[in-house]
């Protein structure tokens, strides 16, 4: 099992009855269903957090950044402060099952979203390939998960 | 003397790994795979434990994880169940509940003193006089016990997971084996669990002298091995059923918290008892018990057995213990008319219509007396007769193990013919299997399990097969005069303690479960339940069905609580500039879950004095990343805020900050904060760090329900903030922004740069009369308050932390929610008339607040000074009294390094409420302390 850090990982957050419009604009492909996500070509990350909330991870994060302007009715930036981790090995899944409620098994999850409860904090969750899972929380709780991983971890 | 057979077929030891271990402190020898009973059953010896009450000796009774007999501790865990306990190399046990060890156990004295300590004694014996009950409470709670804790025991590592799957089926005996088969069959994922170390239930022993139940056990073993939709959990046991089918696995290493599609039950029965007089003794076992022995550890139960019978089982019993070479010496059949021709032919001697009045010998079983009896609990004296032996098997009956089906909400019924109680109607998603519906036949209970499954499945509805008739004897029950006819193992409860109890008119099924603690032990009643509901029918003179059953609340059996622990996870937040705090010396505090400075240094008085110095007199500086922020969006912005607040938002200037007060539907105080607005559309909002998240979460949830066309964005950890205050403050600030800091007095608010970062800067008097908060992205922030430390070194600027911003606040008169109010505090009893926008429509709370101000105002909250402070101040929450009653209380109180004076917030009578009104406040130390009501802010306040 490994757990790395992707704090440091570009992120754009947008949020508004425009957004989805916006964001296919700007060439990113979007999931059709709220709570779901889909990579896109560049390998950057597109989730879509609810109805009209998007997070955009990666590469293509910096590409909205320059593109964006403010004043836009039905359109708002989410400014982002998340610490990022993801954890791969076989058995992810089970490690995880001891802080999240949820059944998180590859299957089960496919390209949802999750927004849950892991270790009593709100975290974003998405499976993303066989032993890998991507979690998202505020930054201020950074520290705190970090050491929490590594202790189910070890 | 070794009682340990030649192999046996399926036998669970490994006859090559010997273990050694030590047992009140006198060395043994079993083998790996035994349990500690086992082992030591093995090794001869018969008194493994003592009772509860009486410290009576015990031995084996269930060897399975359903009595207390043998109860072990290791001086670092406690309360170990020997009968399930995995032998281990180098184990240095004793047994709990003893004064000076087992078998000199000086409690045993207790048994003499019986007929004084009938159940219930301790209601009516040491309630007076009142001032002696500690130490009564005292003396039994050290006489009658079970382990004790040792408070120097190591943490434990119990790990607690969650696990989901289509149909949870508990119990692996032949229903459960057979039900986890069929659903995994038709493609779902099966979780199956059962509580003993390996698979098979009864196909693992119970062989009737012919194992060829070994053959089903190791196909089906094999199949489930196999079959990649079964997740396999033995030694796992379901202690509970929770809404939604959560049920709890509690296993050696932890808990597995399994959310099921659907459930079968099948944990079977637990076999019971037989009541007669020293039925308690060493030797006495039920009969599973001995097949158990046999069949698992290869240790022979006795050399001279009697078979105490009420059922066909006990046949079965007699051919595994012959089988065994155990020389059965009497079968003693409660009923007059059972078919023994199986056992005739092994030349067993048969007592048909007889009962055990009586087991003899003083630590162990040395022989039984018998007697013919009319079956109804009436032995006949003319006809005993002494039977030597050295141990009893008793097989009479069952009853299900139906716990977590009662817990679902199943309706069960009592099966007259069958003598138990079985489902009537299953809860949803519940399915039963097995025994738990009186089904005892393998072949039955195979198809049974399939039926289960297929049911659960949705391929099949259907009725489970009747339950099957003579399973359970109805009254294995024979009165002593003597007594010691035990019901209740764990609470050493007699058959007389029943009658005292119905005499008493404790004689409704929970009433006399409390009167006499039957079933409130840690067995839960596995073993004495059905026969109290037996004695109470008989007592009331009732059939069972209109007796009724308890139910065993969840845990039905009990976990220990470092599996409940488990890994303990306490979150933690920090600010952006956590690690700059703890560099400079902070200490911190938490508040909520953040972790805060609360000042900077070790000496907490001489740091606040100095950083309350530094705001007064030069400036200071503070994180307040903590604060809830949010960003309101859209053209109806403000018209949210307008109905979520008490004031008037929509009318506000662009570039100006409100005082923005939230209420319940109640009128309640919840929340207080600012709300700034950046722009026509866009407005900024504050709220406090302990309520942040109910505010936001509060807001979305009326944005929702008022359909208004507005946006929240929540910036609370996106964002970080800092608070500089202070006479210097501004022209220190000045030095690192353009802004034009002058505009922004009385409460104006500009974004622009600050330290090379865009910022948003807030004119805002919480803590002194000139001071600024400045918020910016948190990956930023932390470069404006370097950027602040290194420009303000020349001017003495100090950090502060949150206990001198407390003191701050007071000094400047501001009152903070939940310290200074309560769930009841309204803003009328706050001083707040001035926020109350009650020229508007709505907003929350008004209805309640418009009701309650055409009542008097009872109390207010004040400022005050102390008169002649004492020593040591007057705590918060300190009554304040008026002519002898209670008017209200003291919420804040401190010494103030600025004005030289102890000033606080209280609640006090309207009456009083005017400045230069006296108060008395009641010291903690019982004396009246007098405070002169003062007008707030505090600073600048005569003295």
């Amino acid at each position: 099992m490994t757990l790395t850090t992707t704090h440091e990982l570009p992120r754009f957050g947008l949020k508004g009855k425009l957004a989805a419009e916006w964001l296919a604009t700007q060439g990113l492909q979007l999931p059709q269903q709220p709570n779901h996500w889909c990579a896109q070509d560049d390998g950057s990350r597109l989730l879509r957090l609810g109805r009209g909330e998007y997070l955009v991870e990666g590469d293509a994060a910096r590409r909205l950044a320059s593109a964006w302007q403010d004043g836009q009715v039905g359109l708002y930036r989410v400014p982002r402060y998340d610490a990022g981790f993801v954890l791969n090995g076989p058995d992810a899944a089970e490690r995880l099952s001891e802080i999240c409620a949820l059944d998180l098994r590859p299957a089960v999850v496919g390209e949802q979203v999750l927004m849950t409860l892991a270790a009593g904090i709100s975290v974003t969750l998405v499976y993303e390939a066989e032993g890998r899972y991507r979690l998202w929380c505020d930054a201020t709780y950074g520290a705190y998960m970090q050491a929490t991983l590594k202790q189910i971890l070890d | 003397m070794t009682l340990r057979l030649p192999p046996q077929p399926g036998e669970w030891i490994d006859r090559a790994t010997p273990v050694n271990f030590t047992f009140e402190g006198q060395a043994y020898t079993g083998y790996a795979g035994d349990s500690v009973t086992s082992a030591l059953w093995g090794a001869g010896e018969r008194v493994l434990g003592r009772s509860f009450k009486y410290h009576r000796p015990r031995g084996l009774m269930s060897l399975a994880n359903h009595d207390i007999n043998v109860m072990l501790e290791d001086g670092t865990a406690i309360n170990m169940r020997g009968d399930v306990l995995p032998l281990a190399r180098g184990m240095e046990l004793r047994a709990v509940n003893t004064l000076g060890g087992l078998k000199g156990d000086k409690y045993a004295v207790l048994e003499w003193m019986a007929p004084l300590l009938p159940a219930g004694f301790y209601y009516k014996a040491f309630h007076k006089p009142k001032a002696l009950f500690p130490f009564w409470e005292n003396v039994i709670r050290r006489m009658a016990g079970l382990g004790v804790m040792n408070p120097q025991a190591p943490r434990g590592e119990a790990i607690k997971q969650h696990r989901h799957c289509d149909v949870l089926v508990i119990g692996a005996g032949p229903a459960g084996l057979s039900a986890a088969l069929t659903a995994a069959k038709k493609g779902v994922r099966v979780i199956l669990a059962d509580e003993n170390a390996r698979i098979g239930g009864t196909l693992g022993y119970d062989h009737a002298g012919q194992p060829t139940a070994l053959e089903t056990l190791a196909r089906l073993q094999s199949e489930v091995a196999s079959h990649p939709n079964i997740e396999l959990l033995p030694a796992h046991y379901a202690a509970g059923w929770y809404t939604d089918h959560l049920v709890p696995l509690v296993g050696p290493s932890g808990m597995i918290k399994v959310r099921a599609g659907k459930v079968v039950v099948a944990m079977g029965a637990f076999e019971q008892p037989a009541v007669f007089r020293n039925n308690d003794l060493p030797g006495v076992m039920l009969g599973s018990a001995s097949q158990r022995l046999i069949h698992r550890y290869a240790v022979k139960p006795f050399q001279r057995a009697v078979v105490l019978a009420g059922n066909d089982q006990a046949q079965r019993v007699v051919m595994d213990l012959h089988q065994a070479g155990v020389e059965v010496v009497a079968y003693v059949d409660l009923r007059p008319d059972a078919d023994c021709t199986v056992i005739r032919q092994l030349g067993i001697p048969i007592y048909l219509g007889n009962c055990v009045q009586e087991a003899l010998g003083k630590h162990a079983v040395e022989g039984v007396r018998i007697s013919r009896w009319d079956g109804q609990g009436h032995p006949d004296p003319d006809t005993s007769m002494t039977i030597a032996c050295d141990g009893v098997a008793v097989s009479v009956g069952w009853a299900p193990a139906a716990a977590l089906l009662y817990q679902s909400g199943c309706k069960m019924r009592f099966d007259d013919a069958a003598q138990q109680f079985v489902p009537e109607r299953l809860a949803p998603g519940m399915f039963a299997a097995g025994r738990v519906n009186g089904i005892y036949g393998l072949e039955a209970a195979l198809e049974d399990g399939e039926r289960a499954a297929r049911e659960a499945l949705g391929l099949a509805t259907g009725v489970a097969r009747a339950a099957e008739t003579g399973s359970s004897h109805p009254w294995p029950i024979v009165p002593h005069t003597a007594n010691k006819n035990f019901l209740d193992f764990d609470e050493d409860l007699q058959l007389k303690d029943f009658e005292t109890a119905a005499q008493e008119s404790f004689d409704n099924i929970e009433l006399m479960k409390r009167f006499t603690t039957v079933g409130m032990g840690p067995s839960q009643g596995k073993h004495s339940n059905m026969n109290a509901i037996r004695v109470l029918a008989r007592l009331r003179g009732e059939p069972i069905p209109k007796v009724g059953s308890t139910t065993a609340r969840p845990f039905f059996h009990p976990v220990p609580l470092g599996h409940l622990a488990g890994r303990t996870f306490h979150p933690e937040r920090r600010t952006p500039m956590h690690d700059w705090h703890a560099a400079h010396g902070a200490t911190f505090a938490t508040v909520g879950v953040w972790q805060r400075p609360a000042y900077y240094g070790t000496d907490k008085a001489k740091a606040v004095e100095a950083e309350v110095k530094a705001v007064r007199h030069a400036v200071g500086m503070i994180d307040v990343s903590t604060l809830g922020k949010f960003e309101v969006h859209g053209p109806q912005a403000g018209e949210l805020l307008e109905r979520f607040y008490t004031g008037h938002f929509v009318n506000q200037r662009v570039g100006t900050t409100r005082y923005a007060l939230l209420l319940d539907e109640a009128g309640v105080m919840l929340d207080d904060g600012i709300v700034a607005r950046l722009s026509n559309d866009c407005y900024y909002v504050t709220a406090s760090t302990s309520n942040a998240a109910t505010v936001y979460r509060e807001m979305t949830r009326r944005l929702q329900t008022w359909g208004l066309e507005a946006t929240i964005v929540n910036l609370t950890g996106s964002y970080g903030g800092l608070n500089l205050a202070g006479p210097h403050s501004q022209s220190l600030l000045k030095l690192l922004t353009d802004l034009d800091l002058a505009a922004l007095a009385n409460g104006g608010v500009a974004e622009g740069m600050v330290a090379g970062v865009q910022a948003r800067v807030i004119n805002v008097r919480f803590v002194a009369e000139l001071a600024y908060e400045i918020h910016a992205p948190a990956q930023d922030i932390a470069r404006i308050w370097l950027a602040l430390e290194e420009a303000g070194r020349s001017v003495g600027l100090k950090p502060f932390g949150t206990d001198t911003q407390r003191l701050l606040r007071l000094e400047m008169g501001h009152f903070i929610i939940g310290q200074d109010t309560d769930g009841l505090t309204n803003p009328l009893e706050a001083g707040l008339q001035w926020v109350l926008a009650n020229d508007k429509p709505f907003y929350l709370g008004q209805r309640s607040l418009k009701l309650l101000a055409e009542k008097p105002v009872s109390k207010r909250l004040v400022g005050f000074m102390l008169e002649a402070p004492p020593a040591t101040l007057p705590d918060e929450c300190c009554l304040v009294l008026r002519a002898g009653k209670i008017v209200g209380r003291l919420t804040s109180i401190a010494q103030s390094p600025t004005l030289g004076q102890v000033i606080g917030l209280a609640y006090v009578a309207s009456e009083d409420a005017a400045p230069g009104s006296r108060i008395t406040i009641r010291h903690q130390n019982g004396r009246d302390v007098v405070a002169t009501v003062v007008p707030t802010p505090f600073i600048g306040v005569a003295p």
